[in-house]
């Protein structure tokens, strides 16, 4: 009975006691391991945004057809192929200026043995008028006629001249029949069936630009001429490029359910410097992953992003100042990898712990676990023998 | 007659353990025991300083080293925890049994020894259990739960008298029990004149640990 009540006693003194170091509002004082610590770090941040994209034409050329002058006679090109400006592309059916030319040629021909046979008339009435003796009444008729025939022959002349220019007219229109390239590039494709409301052949530039997608949350973070980097897959090495386009529209029809994606397009930078070089080839559709440099800042203090905690919508860190842990507010920058930047709050000399946790609180004092490794003959000769004695004694009586 | 050492049944029988220990002609086994315990107090040193307990002042001053040197200085910061760690119990250890000795005449010195060495035992335990506690929930040495040094933060700012309201806890009453049934059983003294002297050693001895564990460092200062 005496030993039992003797234990109930111990167990709740025991019990009240463990009450009393942690409870809510305890006093007792406790201490936090600094598992891991570290000094902020100065370093040039980027905030990047990632994306995917593919590899499309710079530009497109489309060809479409023209009904007015009349059915396709031939398509002169093929899928892929590539073209130059003066290039065939394709011929429209020259059948109604061949047989205006083949009439015109026929009169032409007509009018050239008429005016042969008028220059012998000519010839004829002239060796007359010379044979006539003076004031002869025939050699007066034989003038006249010789001048009548002179006549007839110039208008003749003048008329062969105007079959001359119809037959050239017609010539240059069938020669415009023929469509050519105006541009340098390659035939993306040809349509099936000639239409007017769709192109009969598109033709794509040989130089590349980037289709990237980007969702409505970042589209916002987005402007023209920013920094890019496009990584082609399994190629270590990225290409430059800028921001050139921001679509307004989403790529999709908008939908409640769903969120929006909005399009722009990269510019390859090399591609452009080095217009005239080779550029590696890449096909159209490939698919890249694009990142994006949205903001760019110098000697940035930055820390883990992980020693980093909200509270209230507010971002804390601990502080070790003075053995002690100070809950201190900053204002957060850009984030970079696993790195975030601490635009105030913070100085380059302090030290930070790296995993804040919910036991830790402002005021608790550091313990800092010990890392075994041998010190040099330098840092012993370094180090004060006052401050070596310190600590040895400090960790003697600590032991009491 | 030889008797054996063996604290554990000491701790659990004492009266029966003790009694044997008064008839015993010599005392066996007793310097193994010693040199057993010595071993895991340093290892129980070595394992709170590596875990960090007690490096505040380390921590206090920590742009004023490089890696290297504060690597250096908590590496002797270790040596001299293990060294505390072994030198602590052993005064006790012995001071504790001259004391009991010069006091109780008709004792005998080895089985005094051999009485503390399970007093020591019961150190280790209350040694371990807080350990424990520093390494679970960062609890500060002098404010173990199981002493009335968790009362001190409420009632002062003092770290001495926080040290020495640690000394009164679960395993020093338990200490306590032991010394008196064993002096009890080896003497004929009274049990009130036996309890006072044990808490009297006891006491001083606690005092003498409150001032070391509350050295003043500030004279290494610069």
């Amino acid at each position: 009975m005496k030993r039992a009540l003797t234990a109930i006693l111990a167990i709740g003194l025991i019990g009240t006691q463990f009450y009393a170091a942690f409870a809510d509002d305890s006093r007792v004082p406790k201490s936090a391991y600094a598992k891991e610590w570290t000094k902020p770090k100065q370093q040039n941040v980027k905030e990047t945004i990632k994306t995917t994209g593919f590899t499309a034409p710079a530009e497109r050329t489309f060809i479409y057809y023209d009904p007015q002058r009349g059915a396709i006679d031939e398509i002169l090109v093929k899928k892929g192929q590539p073209v130059q400006p003066g290039t065939p592309l394709l011929r429209y059916r020259t059948d109604a200026i061949d047989r205006e030319l083949a009439q015109l040629t026929s009169k032409q021909q007509q009018l050239s043995m008429r005016l042969s046979q008028l220059s012998e008339e000519i010839q004829g009435y002239q060796s007359r008028v010379a044979a006539a003796p003076e004031n002869n009444f025939e050699k007066q008729q034989w003038e006249e006629k010789a001048k009548e025939v002179e006549r007839e022959k110039t208008e003749l002349e003048w008329q062969q001249q105007q079959y001359e220019q119809e037959r050239m007219e017609l010539l240059k229109q069938k020669e415009e029949q023929t469509v050519e390239s105006t541009v340098d590039g390659i035939v993306e494709s040809i349509a099936p069936n000639p239409s007017t409301s769709r192109p009969l052949i598109t033709i794509a530039s040989h130089t590349i630009v980037i289709q990237g997608k980007i969702t409505e949350s970042l589209v916002g973070k987005l402007a023209i001429d920013q920094a890019v980097t496009i990584h082609l897959p399994n190629e270590s090495k990225g290409l430059g490029g800028i921001v050139s386009d921001i679509g307004s529209f989403p790529i999709n029809e908008p939908s409640f359910r769903q969120r929006s994606e909005y399009p722009f397009t990269v510019h390859l930078v090399e591609q452009a410097q080095h217009a005239n070089k080779p550029q590696p080839t890449i096909p159209f559709g490939y698919h890249v992953d694009i990142t994006i440099v949205t903001k760019e800042k110098n000697g940035a203090i930055t820390v883990p992003a992980k020693a980093v905690w909200h509270e209230n919508n507010r971002a804390y860190i601990y502080v070790i100042r003075n053995g002690q842990l100070e809950k201190r507010r900053v204002t957060l920058g850009m984030k970079q990898g696993n790195r975030q930047e601490i635009e105030q709050g913070l100085t380059e000399e302090e030290y930070i712990m790296v995993h804040p946790s919910r036991d830790l609180k402002q005021g608790m004092n550091v313990w800092i676990p010990l890392e075994i490794n041998k010190p040099s003959k330098e840092t012993i000769q370094q180090v004060r023998k006052r401050d070596m004695a310190k600590y040895f004694l400090e960790g003697f009586f600590g032991a009491f | 007659m030889i008797y054996r050492s063996h604290p554990w049944k000491e701790l659990l029988h004492p009266n029966t353990t003790f009694g044997q220990l008064k008839e015993a002609e010599r005392v066996k086994r007793v310097i193994p025991i010693l040199l057993l315990f010595l071993f895991f107090s340093a290892v129980l040193s070595f394992v709170r300083a590596y875990i960090g307990v007690g490096t505040e002042e380390l921590a206090k001053y920590l742009p004023r080293y490089t890696d290297e040197q504060r690597t250096l200085l908590h590496l002797l910061f270790a040596g001299g925890h293990i060294v505390g760690g072994m030198v602590a119990p052993l005064l006790f250890f012995f001071i504790s049994s001259f004391a009991f000795y010069a006091l109780f005449e008709e004792t005998n010195l080895a089985k005094l020894i051999a009485v503390q060495l399970s007093v020591w035992f019961i150190f280790l335990i209350g040694e371990a259990v807080s350990l424990l506690l520093e390494w679970a929930f960062g609890l500060d040495t002098l404010v173990s739960p199981f002493s009335l040094g968790v009362w001190g933060p409420y009632l002062t700012d003092d770290r001495f008298v926080w040290a020495l309201l640690r000394s009164v806890s679960l395993f020093s009453v338990w200490a306590v029990y032991i010394q008196v049934v064993a002096l009890r059983t080896f003497t004929n003294q009274s049990i009130g004149r036996i309890v006072a002297t044990v808490i009297a050693v006891d006491l001083v001895f606690a005092f003498f640990a409150a001032v070391c564990t509350e050295f003043p460092f500030e004279w290494f200062q610069s």
